[in-house]
Formats: structure tokens, C-alpha cells, sequence
């Protein structure tokens, strides 16, 4: 039982009535289009929010720089951090040095002011830069003097590097990011959890969050954090070497590693996190609640309608603009059959073919995708969907696959119904493929078809001519061993 | 015997009736390199027993069915018991390697 109904400022309880169940549907649709918005950001409104969030949680109000993507905020705010710890160990060092050196660290004070004004700025220029090229040309990029200049330079500073300063540089940017989560979004969360019944509150989350977050998510949060993230270790080793020599120079090359591969720990998500604002701010408009951590909540609120994912620092808070192409299919999922899903301003971009990251040439250049490129793929899913952009009929004709065993419609197992296990002749051994069909239907009825690569020794060759055999093969312990003693132990009651 | 995609659960042993381990976070069986999406039970209902060249165990306990969830597969009841957890690997030009979606 709900309970009776109560919509005071201080507490909300009882069931929704229909007209806010529909109240609660236009909310949710208007934060699922600020987390979809495709427009260039208010750089005004945007610092604005910024500021007052940095001033409620109690912090000085920092330098707000918006950047043209999330890469950029990654790159940048790992370099200008590592940036801003070089400044803080020179003037720490400068400030016990003998009086007879008051001159120097004068000239070192000046310098400091002036390289600290351009820092942040410059370094998100240049990180913009870099992530540029890494769009279009990051394979030619001189990979191997960039390796060779930090693996040097990292031997010849690794004495001195200082483990606690970092530990305590660590806690500080930990503290930003607790100081204003905590000031305002939990804050206003745990009072709204206060302030109002579970029934209420469960009914709210389901007609706000959850449905923002099925609507949004695979398309802003997940998609391009696992992007920015595979895209900053990739650039860590590829092509970042002289830009880490620009700003902070190699002595400082592995910190600055270090603190761009930290990024997703000192991040905010913004528009992208937004089933949880959709939630909070239904409870206020929707159903009335006024609570007096609102107030906090403003500019948290603010900053997640004006700005995407910020990187937060004591001395500095990155905000990536808006992308200018957001396409997702009619699940939801990240996906254009004809350019990128994602692409922000800078060029930087990502290509999804229903919610499977992919290569540019497998969306825009298909008649690309070879049977060789298919066959090198490791990863299974991307395999499927290049052997599904290329043409199963064409993949199949091309590698020439002879049928050594197919299993009926009606086989017992569930994830091997007609299954066919394929022989392909190539060099050394013949390539066996396993085709199987996908155990969970999609939306329209049809059924994923996806191929396997099979050890055609396992088993006493068995795993090479029959689809049981071949199936039980491909599970295995940690080590490489077969899980199963015998393919017939294989037989999965529930299959989805 | 439970398989979703590139994940399995083979059931072992009762997980018995005493106090069972439960993470305080999701346990994630498999993660998308491309896509994101996580084989997972939710945090309270399974946790991970043993982790090793060998073997990789969870276990589902105290009484209470977990669901093992995934963005593109149906949702699947998962009994308390200990199960193991094989991983799926391909072969491909003499060599074996992870599964992943």
C-alpha cells in the first residue's frame, strides 16, 4: 500500500496521480533532449555554473576552460595537472633555498605566473591538436621517438621521483571532486531519500531515471567514456610524447601518464549523467519537494544542463562542449549506417554500428572490410559486424567454406540449433568455423548470426567435424585448458 | 548449466546454508571491450569465491536467487549454488584467445 498522498515541500509520500505521471513524461523527455543536444554549449551560463558549484562546495573558485571533447578534457587535464604539481614542487623547492638565492626563485616566481596563466589554456590547445591528428593520422605519428625520449628520460628520473608527494597530490584532486559531489548532488539526494516515502520514491525513479537512463545511456556515458578511455591509453603510447615534452617536459613524462590515465576518476559526467538529475529535479517540480540542499543542488543542476563531462581540479575545472552528431538506432544504441555516431567540434569522432564500436572504413567504406581483416579480428562482435556489413553470402562465397556438420532446428541445446561447423582451407591448417545462431531473439523476431574460430584439435580432432565438439571446445580454464572432459558435458539447461 | 553469450556458470556445490560471501558491488562476469556492456549480478546477491590459473568461482548464496543481467540478452534467474565460471576462447593461427562482445 502507497499510503495517502502527500505533496508538502518537506515531504512527499502516496501514489502518483495522472496527471503527474504525465507531467513526470514531459520531464523526463526534456532531460533525455539536454542529454542528446547536439548544440555548441553557452560558454557564459556554462562558467557561471561552474563557478557557483566550486563557491557552494566551499572552494575557490577555479579557472573554467570549455574544451571542444571529451578527449580533450581527458588529455588536458592530466597535462595541466602534472603541470600544476611541477609548479607547486619548484616553488615548495624554492622556498628552502638560502637567501643568497632570493633573486633566482624571484625570476622563478615571475615565470611560474606568467607559464601559470597560459598553462591550462595552452595545454588544452594543444591537447585539442593532438587529439586532431589522432582522428585522422595517429598511425603516422613518430611513435618510436616518442617511446624512446620517455623510456630514456624516465630511467634518468626515477630516483627522484617522490611517491608521497604524488599520494598527497592524488588525495588533493580526490578531495575537489568529494568536496562538490558532496556539497551538492549527495547532499540533495540523501535529503530527497529523507523527505519521501519508498513507494513514491521507487514510482519516481522508474518514470525518471530508469527511462532516461535506458533512452540515453549506451549513447552518452557508456559509449564515450569507453571511448575517451581506450583513446587516452592509446595516445599515452602513441603520440603524446611531444606533447608532454611541451608543457611539462619529459622529466615529468610519466606523471603526466599517470594523471591522464587518472581522468576517469576526477570526472563529472554533466548532461551525460542524466537520468540522476531527471530524478532529483522531478522531485522538486514535479512533486513539490523544497528542500534547503536545493539551493547547493542549483548549480550542480546548472552545470549538468549547460556542459558534458568536466574534469575537476583545485586550481582549474575542464567541461567538454556538447557533440555537434549524436545518432543512436531505435534501441537507443549508439549507431549511423552511414558516418559517425558520435563527433564533437574538434573533429574527434566515434563509429557505432548498432551500439558495436567500430573502425571509420567499416561504417563509411565497407567495400574495405576483406576476408583477411575479418579473419585477424579478435574481438567477436566486431568480427560479426564486419562479416554483417560485408555480406554473409559474400563472406561466405569469398573463403570458399565447406559445411562439415550442421545440427537440426529442434537440437537439444538451445545455443547450437542449426548451428553448422564450416572448413575453410588455408595455410598452415584449415580454418574451422563455428556459425551459431544468437540464443536471445532481437526486438523484430530475427536471430544475430555469429562464427567462432575453433582449435580443430581439441579433443582428438573431434572439435573439427562435429558442432557439439567444437562448442564444448571453446570453454576453457584461465590456463588455456579444456573446461569440459568430454564435449558431451557441454549442455546448457538455460540459454539467453 | 547457465550460458548468456561468452559467459557460463556450471554449478559445483551447494553453497550450503551458513553465511555466504556477498560483494557490496556488482559483480561483473564479462565486460564488452566495444560495446560496453556488462554480464553482471547485482551487488548483495553473488560474490566471486576464487580467482586463479585453474579455476574462477562465484558464488550465489543465502537462500536468494540473483539475476544475471546483460544489455542484449534476456535476463536469467541464477539459483544459490557455487558455480564455476570457464571463459570462451577462439583459436586462431595456433593460438588461443579470450572471447570478448
Amino acid at each position: 500500500m502507497a499510503g495517502p498522498i502527500i505533496r508538502r515541500p518537506d515531504r512527499v509520500a502516496g501514489e502518483l496521480t495522472a496527471e503527474e505521471r504525465v507531467r513526470l513524461a514531459a520531464h523526463t523527455a526534456q532531460w533525455i533532449a539536454i542529454a542528446m543536444q547536439t548544440d555548441p554549449c553557452d560558454p557564459i551560463e556554462l562558467t557561471r555554473a561552474i563557478q557557483d558549484f566550486y563557491r557552494v562546495s566551499g572552494l575557490a573558485a577555479p579557472r573554467v576552460v570549455i574544451v571542444p571533447s571529451p578527449l580533450v578534457m581527458a588529455l588536458a587535464g592530466g597535462i595541466a595537472s602534472a603541470w600544476w604539481r611541477m609548479q607547486e614542487e619548484i616553488t615548495t623547492r624554492a622556498a628552502t633555498r638560502a637567501a643568497t638565492r632570493a633573486a633566482t626563485a624571484v625570476a622563478t616566481a615571475a615565470a611560474t605566473d606568467a607559464a601559470t596563466r597560459a598553462a591550462t589554456a595552452a595545454a588544452t590547445d594543444a591537447a585539442t591538436d593532438a587529439a586532431t591528428d589522432a582522428a585522422t593520422d595517429a598511425a603516422t605519428r613518430a611513435a618510436t621517438d616518442a617511446a624512446t625520449d620517455a623510456a630514456t628520460d624516465a630511467a634518468i628520473r626515477a630516483a627522484t621521483y617522490d611517491a608521497t608527494a604524488v599520494a598527497t597530490h592524488a588525495a588533493t584532486r580526490a578531495a575537489t571532486y568529494d568536496a562538490t559531489a558532496v556539497a551538492t548532488y549527495d547532499a540533495t539526494d540523501a535529503a530527497t531519500y529523507a523527505a519521501t516515502a519508498v513507494a513514491t520514491r521507487a514510482a519516481t525513479a522508474t518514470a525518471t531515471s530508469t527511462a532516461t537512463s535506458a533512452a540515453i545511456d549506451a549513447a552518452t556515458s557508456i559509449a564515450t567514456a569507453v571511448a575517451t578511455d581506450a583513446a587516452t591509453f592509446a595516445a599515452t603510447r602513441e603520440w603524446l610524447g611531444p606533447l608532454i615534452e611541451r608543457w611539462v617536459g619529459y622529466p615529468w613524462f610519466e606523471e603526466t601518464q599517470v594523471e591522464i590515465r587518472m581522468w576517469p576518476r576526477r570526472y563529472q559526467g554533466g548532461n551525460m549523467w542524466a537520468s540522476w538529475e531527471c530524478y532529483l529535479t522531478a522531485m522538486r517540480d514535479v512533486l513539490g519537494l523544497r528542500l534547503p540542499e536545493h539551493r547547493a543542488y542549483d548549480a550542480w543542476e546548472r552545470a549538468a544542463r549547460h556542459g558534458g563531462f568536466r574534469y575537476l581540479h583545485p586550481q582549474f575545472c575542464l567541461v567538454s562542449d556538447f557533440p555537434s552528431i549524436l545518432s543512436i538506432d531505435d534501441r537507443h544504441r549508439p549507431h549511423s549506417d552511414h558516418g559517425p555516431s558520435h563527433q564533437w567540434r574538434d573533429g574527434w569522432a566515434l563509429w557505432h554500428w548498432h551500439g558495436v564500436r567500430v573502425d571509420q572504413y567499416v561504417i563509411e567504406q565497407p567495400e574495405r572490410i576483406t576476408v583477411a581483416d575479418i579473419t585477424t579480428e579478435t574481438n567477436a562482435e566486431v568480427r560479426r559486424v564486419k562479416i554483417e556489413r560485408m555480406g554473409y553470402a559474400r563472406y561466405l562465397a569469398e573463403v570458399r567454406a565447406t559445411v562439415v556438420d550442421e545440427l537440426p532446428a529442434d537440437y537439444p541445446v538451445k545455443g547450437l540449433r542449426s548451428a553448422r561447423l564450416l572448413q575453410v582451407a588455408s595455410d598452415p591448417e584449415p580454418l574451422v568455423l563455428l556459425e551459431c545462431l544468437n540464443a536471445t531473439l532481437e526486438p523484430d523476431g530475427t536471430q544475430k548470426r555469429y562464427l567462432l574460430s575453433i582449435d580443430p584439435h581439441a579433443y582428438d580432432g573431434q572439435a573439427a567435424h562435429n558442432c557439439h565438439a567444437a562448442m564444448a571446445s571453446t570453454w576453457r580454464r584461465a590456463n588455456g585448458s579444456l573446461y569440459f572432459e568430454r564435449p558431451e558435458h557441454y549442455a546448457p539447461t538455460i540459454e539467453t | 548449466m547457465i550460458r548468456q553469450g561468452d559467459v557460463l556458470l556450471v554449478p559445483v556445490a551447494d553453497a550450503g546454508t551458513g553465511n555466504t560471501p556477498r560483494a557490496d558491488a556488482d559483480i561483473v562476469l564479462a565486460e564488452g571491450e566495444v560495446t560496453g556492456h556488462r554480464h553482471f549480478m547485482a551487488a548483495g546477491t553473488a560474490a566471486f569465491l576464487r580467482e586463479g590459473p585453474g579455476v574462477r568461482q562465484c558464488v550465489v548464496g543465502g537462500g536468494t536467487t540473483a539475476l544475471l543481467r546483460h544489455d542484449e540478452h534476456d535476463p536469467v534467474p541464477v539459483v544459490p549454488k557455487i558455480y564455476d565460471l570457464p571463459r570462451q576462447y577462439e583459436y586462431t593461427a595456433g593460438d588461443m584467445h579470450q572471447v570478448t562482445d
